[in-house]
């Protein structure tokens, strides 16, 4: 059972600074949830016109062929899976001054 | 032991079925299966199955003089998320997708990403399940891809 990601680590160690965080994404998903749901009547008018100028078009441009794909709900399920397919991605790499360390739990 | 054996034995435990009719679904479950597989290659199957990461390490080789110059990088990717990735693939807009088989056929490879089924990337993550890469670099770095 896949589930979403809960928290990302973040820490960079350098010489002379030392940052970490713990980014809390169950918070931030429901976020940006809300915020794709406010946004989605301006993505909808975007994809209405331009879907309408590209009509005729035998080449569409870039724009209208990058909108219809990430619009499509198969891309919205694609989307969905791979975030939710992040948990145990652990990124750790230190050479002899610096150590970043990325970790999706 | 598979699930489907462990559960007539359970069935057989709580009398819910005769030991010849144990005896006669084992058997036909056994026949279903085909021939019984030998040590290694349930093994390798085990590993298939077991496969969670895909780890890529960059560590020194103790044994070089410049060992302690070699920067240390270490990665886990979930198989789920290769999976995921390579489904994104489906996602390509037909230009796109064109571009690529023409970019591959001109290097030599006939692929067409059109033929690409979502059955097809599951074979390809079992088949990385049993890649190895092991290489040992002239400044002191050992690098390692394998799946865990």
């Amino acid at each position: 059972m896949k589930r979403p990601p809960v928290l990302l680590r973040l820490k960079i160690h350098g010489q002379d600074k030392r940052r970490g965080c713990w980014l809390p994404l169950f918070l931030l998903l429901p976020l940006a949830l809300a915020l794709l749901i406010v946004l989605s009547p301006v993505i909808l008018v975007a994809v209405l016109v331009l879907r309408r100028r590209g009509q005729n078009n035998p080449n569409p441009g870039v724009s209208r062929v990058v909108l219809d794909t990430l619009c499509s709900w198969r891309a919205t399920c694609a989307f969905v899976d791979l975030l939710c397919s992040t948990p145990g991605l652990k990124i750790d790499a230190h050479d002899k001054t610096d150590h970043v360390v990325i970790s999706v739990i | 032991m598979s699930d489907s054996e462990k559960k007539i034995l359970e069935l057989l435990e709580d009398k819910r079925i005769t030991v010849e009719e144990a005896h006669r679904l084992l058997g036909a479950l056994r026949s279903e299966g085909g021939p019984r597989e030998g040590p290694p290659k349930a093994e390798a199957r085990a590993r298939t199955v077991k496969a969670k990461y895909l780890r890529v390490t960059v560590q020194p080789d103790p044994e070089h003089e410049r060992a302690s110059d070699v920067d240390r990088v270490n990665i886990r990717v979930p198989m789920a998320l290769l999976r995921s990735g390579m489904k994104f693939t489906s996602l390509l807009p037909d230009q796109a997708r064109d571009k690529v088989s023409g970019a591959l056929r001109d290097k030599g490879i006939d692929f067409d990403m059109r033929n690409l089924k979502e059955e097809d990337f599951d074979e390809l993550v079992e088949a990385l399940s049993e890649l190895e890469v092991d290489v040992r670099g002239s400044d002191g770095e050992v690098v390692k891809v394998f799946v865990e």
